[in-house]
């Protein structure tokens, strides 16, 4: 997939560090809030009259959906603190080292591999949306799961309740689309045993059924719904699971793994603890040697189990979801692999979710006593009174619960302000470049001096631009590769520059001995879109002059035989308006995919204004 | 019924899933063309009528495409062996395409490459040993061998990727658009053989410009002369027998004239039927009024053919499928063609020796063969193995 790939290895250390940095500076801000959240409520409480705050409690805090204590549906409560959990274990796993830069090549792109087109394509906008700012995007995944996590488990009953739910249930989407490629319902070899039709979308589910007011618990429709619904779809991963010719009937064909044993196969060989690699092994050597008789017993159970909740009659859904639930931990274990071994997982995959439901479902068919339901905060009139004194009010008659509540929500915002930031910017992070090719050096020392002539045919010396800061590289103008790339990104960098660019001189010599007429500098010019760009200045000159200015800023320029480019450096000076070095940027771009993209503009925009400053 | 719904609702939506998971069936295509219009790959060889010869095939064979370089070797007239004589300075992954300006010049253009779009151009006036820089056309250079062609004068007349044809009256400098694919096709001459395409362009032996492409209508051969300010549809008649082939200019070459002989315009034409595909030379001595064709050598499902014209007006085609080469050589208005034994593995291109013996030059990775065909032999003789520095991994 073109794009999403920034091509950096998933442990690049500056990457790394830069990930664990921002997760270190949020997670502060996270304990920072919770401090300021609990000083403020102590605050007022103590400046608030009891009697106030006693009147508070009893309207303002239900308004808020932040009053605590009504009697919750098992089931509700069930699956509010069971994918609350699976949030924050799932957030927890976005946190590791290497989900930064690996999570687009590693996880989204074999997600939707063997997808339609269309489904690769909207993938593919994420992914990349995902690597042109890597750090940012890591962190709101993490930050996001937890807050969500935590907010589904503190949120009193009360609408703050459903709409953790409905939060749950759109991140859920987000990541069953963009993640999941649609939990990969359009791509060949969708099993149930292998987390069809995604894990993400029973999230989702979950989510919804949190955000139903409390009265729809109140009956056991709610319950029927949901077993019914389960029944409906195991009876469909039943049949798909029979579908002759989708290669789950053999445990071996032609030589090579039948579809289930291939994929556990593979999985076994992740990297995991040896005791569960050898018991998933032993699976998939069990699958091959009897491939017809495991996908029979699969097709069985799937079946029994969809025919037992579609009946809807209770003598048989107990049984039924026994067996479901035993199904569920057997495929969890030797089929899924417990779901985030291998890699970078990033959750226990489906079966945990589908076991929350089937038994949430089954729970709701015994729902909450009308007493205890009747407890659901209900809108009181409350005394008139200020705005400001109602919301402080209601703040100070907030529960612990509710405040660590709202805390939660907060943390959902600390995670995904900065990504929303860095997403209204079209250009990449410069932590690419950065990764790509380290820090910038700072220097500061002369610039040596050159006379050159520009692609209109002037002399251009270092002298002449004097009072700008000149931004320097060495580019072939025959290049195939990298130097078409990097007069992108300087080109960017003009961009981004903005009215600066009026103090900045963009120049480039020619590196390449045999092709440096001042018709290859403009053919270049024109192939790059460079030609209009006033500050653009790409120079040539005598071989002599040209080997000079190689010489005096360390280029070496090689001609390669049979056919090879000329090799060499990918480099940019920042000299500032005296005429001094400031920095100098390994410019090597890199793979130079769309993830890469403007990242190195960025670097070189941020060491020009630091340049600039410097002068 | 209402017990029923459930399952068959859920059979249906089984159903429904397994329909978008699965793979589509295979379906045979509908609406493609009777005959594809073969295209000749750009592995090619000449000769100048000193004795000289060069060729250009392409090496590296790695798995990634821009570790695959085109390379140009250079057989002196007065020596046996080929030696390497690509032009430095730009990579050669996208293609080189060669063009003789006299007895010991060539010039040689570089094909367009990932994200360089024009080609450059380097020349050479001692068969190759050293190279000069030369203007540069843009766009880049079209896809075949006949892409760039010149002729004694100096003059280079060139086919782009955006199907311009533009000339230039010294070796590089200056080019100036004649006509573009378009225009030719919306001309007289283009709706009389319905051009589809441009494939090469050269020189008459009077100065005027050639261009060669496919015809929509069958039986017609693309060759248009430019003369007094309009283009005219010079292509030969072919026989009875092929007049409902559609007709490709797989070569086009107008040679020097020497001491010996005149100038000669060699075509080597690719007729393709649902049967399979014949090739014929055609030749004319006076810039394409009156034309000679050869007996159709019968060439069966060929694809991507090597075709080479050399100094005299003779030819040597090699046919691929790559597994079952084969090659055959015609001489200048000869009346067979002869078939030449089985070549050796990798063939790339036919070229000729010093002693004009047939040559085959084969690729393996970096190593360039020359196997040479003695007089009266039906075995090729292995005659100088040539290894290339590739310049893996400079291109990515």
């Amino acid at each position: 997939m073109p794009g999403m790939n920034s091509g950096l290895s998933d442990t690049n250390p500056i990457l790394v560090a830069a990930f664990k940095a921002a997760l270190l500076h949020q997670g502060l801000i996270v304990l920072a809030l919770l401090l300021v959240l609990g000083l403020a409520w102590i605050g007022v409480r103590e400046w608030l009259p009891g009697g106030r705050r006693a009147g508070a409690s009893s309207f303002s805090a239900a308004t808020l959906g932040w009053a605590g204590g009504s009697a919750e549906p098992g089931g509700r409560r069930l699956l509010r603190i069971g994918f609350g959990l699976l949030w924050i274990f799932d957030g927890i796993l976005q946190a590791q080292p290497a989900m930064a830069a690996g999570l687009p090549a590693q996880v989204i792109e074999p997600s939707a591999a063997s997808s339609p087109v269309w489904v690769q394509h909207v993938v593919n906008w994420a992914g990349t949306s995902w690597s042109f700012h890597p750090i940012q995007a890591g962190a709101a995944a993490v930050w996001i799961q937890l807050g969500i996590g935590a907010w589904l488990i503190l949120a009193p009953p009360g609408w703050s309740s459903r709409l953790a739910g409905l939060a749950s249930a759109g991140w859920g989407l987000v990541v069953w689309v963009f993640g999941e490629a649609f939990g990969g319902i359009f791509a060949p070899g969708l099993t149930f045993l292998f987390g069809a039709p995604g894990a993400a979308a029973f999230y989702c589910v979950a989510g919804l059924l949190i955000a139903l007011p409390l009265r729809h618990w109140q009956s056991d429709r709610l319950g029927r719904l949901l077993l019914g619904g389960l029944g409906l779809l195991l009876a469909g991963m039943a049949v798909l699971q029979a579908w002759p010719g989708r290669g789950f009937w053999q445990g071996r064909a032609h030589g090579q793994p039948g579809t289930l044993a291939g994929m556990v196969t593979s999985m076994s060989g992740t990297p995991q603890p040896h005791f569960l690699s050898t018991l998933v092994s032993h699976f998939a050597s069990l699958d091959g040697a009897h491939g017809f008789a495991v996908n029979l017993v699969a097709v069985i159970a799937l079946a029994a189990t969809a025919a037992a909740l579609l009946s809807g009659r209770r003598p048989l859904l107990r049984p039924a979801l026994v067996l479901l639930l035993a199904v569920c931990l057997v495929d969890w274990i030797l089929i899924e692999d417990f779901g985030f071994f291998g890699g970078l997982g990033t959750d226990p995959n489906s079966m945990i979710p589908v076991a929350l439901l089937a038994v949430a479902g089954y729970l709701a068919l015994t729902p909450a006593s009308a007493p205890a339901l009747a407890t659901e905060p209900q809108l009181v009139p409350a005394p008139a009174r200020s705005g400001a004194m109602a919301a402080a009010g209601a703040f100070a008659g907030a529960s612990v619960r509710a405040l660590l509540a709202l805390w939660a929500v907060a943390i959902v915002v600390v995670g995904a302000a900065p990504m929303a930031a860095a997403q209204a910017s079209p250009d990449a992070s410069p932590v690419i470049a950065q990764a790509i090719d380290g820090d910038a050096a700072p220097l500061n020392f002369a610039a040596p001096s050159f006379t050159l002539s520009d692609q209109r045919g002037r002399s251009v010396s270092l002298a002449s631009l004097r009072g700008k800061v000149v931004l320097l590289t060495y580019l072939d103008p025959v290049c195939t590769s990298d130097c078409p790339l990097i007069a992108q990104e300087f080109r960017a960098a003009d961009q981004m520059l903005g009215a600066q660019a009026h103090n900045v001189e963009m120049v480039a010599i020619v590196a390449n001995p045999v092709y440096r007429s001042v018709a290859y500098t403009r053919a270049f010019d024109a192939q790059e879109g460079l030609s209009r760009l006033p500050n653009w200045l790409f120079l040539t000159g005598p071989l002599s002059q040209l080997q000079q200015a190689w010489k005096s800023y360390g280029i070496s320029a090689e001609t390669l035989p049979a056919g090879g480019m000329i090799a060499h450096n990918d480099i940019a000076f920042v000299i500032d308006g005296a005429g001094h070095i400031r920095a100098e940027l390994n410019f090597d771009p890199g793979p130079g995919t769309a993830s890469t993209q403007s990242s190195f503009a960025g670097e070189l925009v941020t060491t020009a204004q630091q340049a600039m400053r410097q002068a | 019924m209402r017990r029923l719904l459930p399952p068959v609702m859920a059979v249906a939506a089984a159903l429904f899933v397994a329909a978008c998971g699965s793979k589509p069936a295979a379906t045979a295509p509908s609406g493609a063309p009777a005959v594809a219009v073969l295209a000749p790959t750009l592995a090619t060889s000449g000769s100048s009528g000193s004795g000289a010869s060069w060729a250009i095939v392409d090496m590296g064979g790695a798995a990634s495409a821009y570790d695959n370089f085109w390379e140009l070797f250079v057989r002196p007239a007065d020596s046996p062996t080929w030696h390497l004589a690509t032009p430095t300075g730009v990579a050669s992954n996208g293609g080189l395409v060669a063009a003789a300006t006299g007895a010991t010049s060539l010039v040689t253009g570089f094909r367009p490459s990932q994200k360089l779009t024009f080609s450059p151009l380097a020349s050479t006036t001692d068969a190759g040993m050293q190279w000069s820089q030369s203007a540069l056309l843009s766009p880049g250079l079209g896809d075949g061998p006949d892409a760039l062609a010149g002729n004694a004068s100096g003059q280079l007349i060139a086919l782009t990727d955006t199907g311009d044809v533009e000339t230039s009256t010294s070796l590089g400098a200056n080019w100036a658009k004649l006509t573009t694919e378009r225009s030719l096709a919306a001309s007289a001459a283009g709706r009389a053989c319905g051009l589809q395409a441009l494939a090469g362009a050269g020189w008459t032996p009077a100065g005027s410009p050639l261009v060669a492409g496919s015809c929509s209508k069958p039986g017609m051969a693309g060759i248009f002369a430019y003369s007094a300010g309009t283009w005219q549809l010079i292509g030969p008649a072919l026989p009875a027998a092929l007049s409902g082939a559609a007709v490709s200019v797989l070569g086009l070459a107008t040679t020097v004239s020497t001491a010996t002989t005149g100038a000669r315009t060699t075509a080597i034409l690719a007729a393709t039927t649902r049967a399979g595909t014949s090739v014929l030379a055609a030749w004319s001595a006076d810039g394409g009024t009156d034309w000679q064709l050869s007996p159709a050598l019968a060439a069966g499902r060929a694809s991507s053919p090597s075709v080479s014209i050399w100094a005299d007006g003779s030819a040597g085609v090699v046919l691929a499928p790559a597994s079952r080469r084969t090659g055959a050589m015609i001489g200048w208005q000869a009346a067979s063609w002869q078939t030449l034994p089985t070549l050796p593995a990798g063939t790339a291109t036919l070229a000729i020796g010093s002693g004009g013996e047939p040559q085959a030059l084969t690729v393996r990775n970096a190593t360039m063969t020359a196997w040479q065909l003695s007089a009266g032999s039906s075995q090729w003789t292995l005659v100088q193995a040539v290894q290339v520095t590739i310049p893996y991994g400079s291109s990515g």
